[in-house]
């Protein structure tokens, strides 16, 4: 586990930062961020600014598609997904 | 069109990455093809920032969309649906995947020498010590100590760690095609601009741990590029050609190491062949992960390729490695074949 606070830039209220991969289980490599703001995260909110920065952002908007020619990304017209954890079970990768 | 992602498509809608949230804590897990953490955090930023109201300054809108280049030979319908990934995937040389009965060339070509090296990386990085997010960078340093141990002082010696992971490649078509075409002015631009930082970087982390002058280690890290020049196709042999030209020509060296942490990579032919000619070690089982799926994800398989006195190399790195964490073991599985088409093993379904 990675503390990178120092690389945050934006004047956000928040206390703790960390990053760190997953690299067991099926999933190879994923990245792993956790913030820890300083006020109970909106729904609703999170949703509206999740869609604007995949807009600035489209090569997180895009699913992996593997195919007799090999791997390609493509277009996700899906929507993004954001889960409510329950507190109780956490499965990273 | 019908289609299959490869990772967790009933889980998150074949998006890679997930956002989730309880109370004050947010989460982002995100896939290492479509980012590193560096640009990872910046995407965070810029959700962060439109989440509290502030603009995103330092990022403009990608004029990305369904008929840019890079998804145009997916646009074209050129998938065959019926395929799936598989599942479970047994690395061992009797399982048939590293020894391809037909090799697609020449077979001394496809010969390496294996040693495996079991290291979980999460110890790794608590060993470096600092805010590394990935190995490679440790891993360079633990080559140019290495170096530094087998050949002469005085001798200018280069280990060239290079990230290549995280783009989807059209690195047959680039150069005919129009994403190549806008791609491939730029990467005198990535070895221009990213270079010097990257020198800089390592080299600051090469005298912290070894106060040695004639040791060089450049870094090259494809996957931050996307945050750079937004949404350009990385044809990596190309841009790791040029990189790595750069440093061979600015530095005189002697010997060249480069280090490949692979993934999400169209693996093919050319650039396997381009990585067994200019590296020591690179990771195919990494690759093979990648697209599998298979556990013990912290494994490390480091392999031996044409490079002199490669064998003394990698036993000597696998002590320095030894010596930082007593987490590693080290197993020399001797020759292989590998053929670096990974993709024709995975079963298709007709």
């Amino acid at each position: 586990m990675k503390t990178a606070s120092s690389e945050i830039t934006y004047p956000i209220s928040m206390s703790e930062l960390t990053h760190f991969y997953v690299t067991s289980g099926t999933r190879a490599s994923v990245i792993v961020y956790e913030l820890t703001l300083d006020e109970p995260l909106q729904k609703d909110r999170l949703s509206q600014a999740l869609g604007i920065a995949l807009s600035f952002f489209p090569n997180f908007a895009v699913k992996l598609l593997l195919t007799p020619q090999g791997l390609f990304f493509a277009p996700n017209h899906e929507t993004p997904l954001i889960v409510e954890e329950d507190g109780k079970s956490l499965h990273l990768g | 069109m019908e289609s299959h992602s490869i990772s967790g498509e009933d889980e998150t809608h074949h998006f890679l990455f997930v956002l989730s949230y309880r109370n004050n804590l947010l989460r982002f897990r995100v896939h290492h093809s479509l980012s590193d953490g560096r640009g990872t955090l910046a995407f965070i930023k810029c959700v962060l920032g439109h989440y509290f109201g502030f603009s995103c300054p330092e990022v403009d809108p990608v004029p990305l969309a369904k008929d840019a280049p890079i998804f145009k030979p997916f646009l074209e319908g050129h998938i065959n649906p019926s395929i799936q990934a598989r599942g479970t995937f047994n690395p061992t040389p009797e399982s048939g995947v590293f020894a391809h009965p037909e090799p697609r060339f020449p077979a001394d070509s496809g010969k390496a020498r294996v040693f495996e090296i079991t290291c979980p990386m999460d110890a790794i990085l608590k060993t470096t010590k600092r805010d590394d997010t990935t190995p490679v960078p440790f891993l360079a340093v633990l080559i140019a100590n290495a170096y530094r141990n087998l050949y002469p002082v005085g001798e200018k010696t280069i280990a060239l760690g290079c990230a290549v992971d995280y783009r989807p490649i059209f690195h047959d078509d680039c150069r005919n095609s129009a994403a190549g075409s806008v791609a491939l002015p730029y990467f005198n631009k990535i070895a221009e601009f990213d270079l010097p930082m990257q020198r800089t970087i390592m080299r600051a982390r090469l005298d912290l741990e070894t106060q040695e002058e004639n040791l060089i280690v450049g870094l090259t890290p494809f996957a931050g590029m996307v945050n750079y020049f937004k949404q350009i196709p990385l044809p990596i042999l190309e841009a790791s050609k040029i990189i790595s030209s750069k440093i061979t020509s600015s530095a005189s060296a002697s010997r060249t190491t480069m280090v490949s942490y692979v993934g999400g990579v169209r693996w093919n032919k050319e650039l396997d062949e381009h990585l067994r000619s200019i590296a020591v070690f690179y990771s195919p089982f990494a690759v093979a992960s990648y697209f599998m799926g298979i556990e013990d994800q912290g494994i490390w398989h480091l392999t031996c390729t044409q490079a002199d006195n490669s064998d003394r190399l990698i036993k000597e790195i696998c002590h320095l490695l030894q010596k930082e964490t007593s987490d590693v073991t080290f197993t020399d599985r001797g020759i292989w074949v590998f053929d670096g088409l990974y993709l024709d093993h995975i079963p298709t379904i007709s």
